[in-house]
């Protein structure tokens, strides 16, 4: 609870902060930086890669009992198993949000105009984890056509929950940064995603071979963090030259 | 006297065992904070705030005050910023106008007791600014998009038809159920925002809306959601006609509160008794409701009873005499045998330490007669009878048993009689049991009370729900009724108009002798 309420004085803080320079609320349009024209972007900025190794085992997925939902279930002929921990074949993890957590220049980024999807399809989000800039809308698609209620818990953010019962997309977005925002479906209590609300554009998630890319980056010293839903953050602090290259290695040890 | 403003308070919560605590933590509260009514009111927001909220919400509106552990719902955690009763848009916080609303109406069937007349206008605004501005993140930061709500139509059969589709199609009943008991697929698994577990609404009790049985208050519920809860906002998914359509369908679902007749009339047949609830012999027989609170006379005390009404018909032949008995269980829990593990102590049931996972407990229901009647018997103890004063438990199990005990008292376990005369009959469909329970008129059993046409006899009822963890002492319970097979003289209807105003009054003077003790 007290960290909770520092937490949130510290919020409180940035929320004023917003306020104070008009982009407080929360428009469907994307707030503050995006009406500057696109500023001395990155064209040919540094890049940060590299791989999330895992060690040891994983806990063993569990199955889950869809039978309530025949539309979702009949989407998943081996049958629909929990997404805790996804381990690749080659020693490698998925679904870590790696993210420039510090040594960025003090500048406003630009926000895409583009939105990023969040696809809810056979009772399960797509993608699993997700990244966004702050301001950058949020399209929430219901591809099963059943209910599904998208019920964020942010704790920087306003949180929200909207009924989506037919096939449709809604739009929103977070103003404020915030790594994970869990999302859940009340409905289906199987259904969790993450979001990653960033006010720059320097994340991404590791995939299905374990990689993950940052580029566009300024020359400059970082401080990287990988976050996992059950394993928790690490950082690393790395280096990179104008328009050079760095490999990172991150690895998470199983049980 | 400070004591009177919650006259009407009283009144309005007595369904609600736990608003009875509620009150009851206020009243004493007040008696020990020696508030002089004739002083000039206080509008020191944060004196108001400590004096009369912080012992439900915390001092730091953090929702763990000290009784906080006896409740459910909790009360609110301000610090989270999450408002259930709002007139804006989903996830956006509440115009200083719908706090001052809430707090003045109070949250039916909860323990947040209605403020309105027991702290002034201008006391009310004090300790809404003074907690909003302390402890609500992102208060006054920005101006929260509000949902406008025009003025609601007349409501037509054509509305209503309407609005039964809209129901289907946004699958309301995925939580609420088919009829709104409460009861959809997806209503065990249900979390609030501090990760406790929530019901939905059961929308068929007008008298259990937190927020309003209106239609103003409906349209508002489902059109803004209700944070920090499961329930979401379906604005944007439908129009404003729709939604009213939605909404007189929703209150269409509403069944009358128990009115307060105390009197349960036995019509007679010349038929064999149904064994058929839908038997159309039953229509012949008034229904008659009763509402039932937790029991809180012995420890531990059960604040959070799981059935708060039951509604009965009667009738008899020349031999027997039958019960239907209906009543509201979301979930049908037809395995026993669990062992309590809850210690016997002397206060009401912490929830805190309640264990989640107690049971398996089948749900029951226990209708209960004096075991002796006639001149200058005093009735017995409502709750279970006493020593020298016994009752008799008609107690039936989900486990479809039935069993005669005699009860002496919620000290003592009720004993086993010898033998049981009672055939009982049950089904639970959507949300719903409908119990029959049937007995002779005579049994020849020395252990039975005798029933006779005419006769006056006193009659309560208890139930459990086995899925909220209810078993032996916590169970909800009805003060005495009676029961009367009819005779048709025309005096009877006087003495029954009489009686039942005799029977509210001495109900509702339990429930204050209790709140105030
Ligand atoms: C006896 C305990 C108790 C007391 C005293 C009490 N409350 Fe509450 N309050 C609650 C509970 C429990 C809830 C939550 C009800 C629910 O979730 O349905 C609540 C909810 C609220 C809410 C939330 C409404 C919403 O929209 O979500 C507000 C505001 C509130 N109380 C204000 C107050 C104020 C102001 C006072 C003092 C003047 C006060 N309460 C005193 C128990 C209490
Ligand atoms: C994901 C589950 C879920 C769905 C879907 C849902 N509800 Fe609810 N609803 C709830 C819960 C849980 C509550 C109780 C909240 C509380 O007690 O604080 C509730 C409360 C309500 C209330 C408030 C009653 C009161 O106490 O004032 C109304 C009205 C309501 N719902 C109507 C609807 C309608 C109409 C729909 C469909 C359009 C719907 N609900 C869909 C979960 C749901």
């Amino acid at each position: 609870m007290l960290r909770r309420a520092s937490e949130l004085l510290i919020v409180l803080g940035v929320a004023l902060a917003l306020a104070a320079c008009g982009g407080g609320a929360e428009p469907p349009s994307p707030s503050g930086g995006e009406a500057e024209s696109p500023p001395a972007a990155t064209p040919a900025g540094a890049t940060i890669s590299g791989v999330i190794k895992f060690t040891g085992t994983a806990p063993e997925a569990e199955p889950i009992l869809m039978d309530a939902e025949p539309i979702c279930a009949d989407k998943y002929p081996e049958g629909a198993f929990t997404e805790l921990v996804i381990a690749n074949s080659n020693g490698t993890l998925q679904n870590v949000f790696v993210y420039v957590k510090e040594g960025l220049p003090d500048q406003e980024w630009p926000v895409p105009s583009e939105g990023v999807l969040l696809d809810q399809n056979g009772c399960r989000y797509h993608p699993h984890v997700l990244g966004i800039q702050a301001g950058q809308t949020l399209i929430i698609r219901n591809s099963d056509g059943i209910l599904h209620n998208i019920h964020p818990m942010p704790v920087n953010n306003r949180p929200f929950n909207l009924g989506q019962p037919v096939v449709m997309d809604s739009e929103k977005s977070f103003p404020t940064p915030e790594v994970m925002i869990p999302v859940e479906c009340d409905v289906h209590d199987w259904m969790l995603g993450y979001i990653g609300v960033l006010n720059h554009p320097f994340f991404a998630v590791s995939g299905s071979d374990g990689s993950f890319s940052i580029s566009g980056l300024p020359a400059g010293d970082y401080v990287v963090e990988a976050w996992h839903e059950l394993y928790g953050t690490q950082t690393i602090s790395v280096s990179v030259a104008e328009g050079g290259t760095e490999q990172i290695e991150f690895t998470y040890t199983g049980s | 006297m400070n004591r009177l403003p919650f006259a009407p308070v009283l009144r309005r919560s007595l369904p609600a065992a736990l608003a009875g605590l509620g009150l009851a933590l206020v009243l004493s509260a007040l008696h020990s904070s020696k508030s002089p009514a004739s002083a000039q009111p206080s509008v020191d927001g944060k004196s108001i705030y400590l004096e009369r909220c912080a012992f439900c919400h915390g001092e730091n509106g953090d929702g763990n005050g000290p009784v906080a552990r006896y409740l459910n719902p909790r009360p609110r955690n301000f610090t989270l910023g999450q408002f259930r009763f709002r007139t804006t848009a989903s996830g956006e916080l509440p115009l200083r106008e719908d706090v001052i609303t809430i707090v003045k109406q109070g949250v039916r069937g909860t323990a947040m007791p209605r403020w309105e007349g027991v702290l002034s206008e201008a006391e009310v605004e004090a300790v809404v600014d003074y907690l909003t501005t302390s402890f609500v993140p992102f208060w006054g930061t920005y101006d929260p998009p509000v949902i406008a709500i025009p003025d609601p139509p007349r409501v037509t059969a054509g509305m209503i038809e309407e609005g039964a589709i809209q129901f289907q199609e946004l699958q309301c009943w995925k939580c609420h159920g088919e009829q709104g008991r409460g009861n959809g697929s997806s209503a065990l698994s249900l979390t609030d925002e501090t990760d406790r577990p929530i019901r939905p609404a059961d929308l068929t009790k007008a008298w259990r809306y937190k927020g309003g049985s209106d239609l103003v208050s409906i349209y508002t519920r489902f059109s803004t959601g209700m944070d920090g809860t499961p329930m979401p906002s379906f604005y944007d998914v439908i129009d404003e006609e729709q939604r009213w359509a939605l909404a007189a369908y929703v209150r269409s679902l509403q069944t009358g509160e128990p009115s307060g007749e105390s009197v349960l009339q036995a019509a007679f047949t010349s038929q064999d008794l149904p064994t058929d609830p839908d038997d159309p012999l039953w229509d012949q027989a008034d229904p008659t409701s009763y509402f039932l609170t937790g029991q809180v006379i012995v420890g531990p005390r059960w604040q959070t009873p799981g059935v708060d009404a039951v509604t009965a018909r009667a009738l008899y032949n020349s031999t027997n005499l039958a019960l239907l008995i209906e009543w509201d269980d979301p979930f049908q829990d037809t395995q026993g045998g669990g062992i309590d593990v809850l210690p016997q102590a002397g206060t009401y049931v912490d929830l805190e330490t309640f264990p989640q996972n107690v049971g398996p407990f089948a749900d029951g229901l226990a209708v209960q007669m004096p075991a002796m009647l006639g001149e200058g018997v005093a009735k017995p103890y409502f709750a279970w009878g006493q020593p020298g004063n016994p009752v008799n438990l008609w107690v039936w199990h989900a486990s479809d048993q039935v069993q005669e005990f005699i009860g002496t008292g919620l000290k003592t376990e009720p004993a086993a009689q010898a033998n049981t005369n009672v055939a009982a009959g049950a089904d639970w469909t959507d949300g719903r049991y409908r119990l029959i329970l049937t007995r002779p008129l005579s049994t020849g059993d020395p252990d039975d009370i005798e029933v006779k046409p005419g006769q006056f006899i006193p009659i309560a009822f208890q139930a459990w729900d086995g899925s909220k963890g209810e078993t032996g002492t916590r169970l909800s319970l009805s003060s005495w009724n009676n029961l009367v097979l009819e005779q048709p003289t025309p005096i009877a209807a006087y003495l029954y108009a009489g009686l039942a105003v005799l029977g509210v009054g001495a109900g509702e003077w339990w429930l204050y002798r209790r709140v105030r003790s």
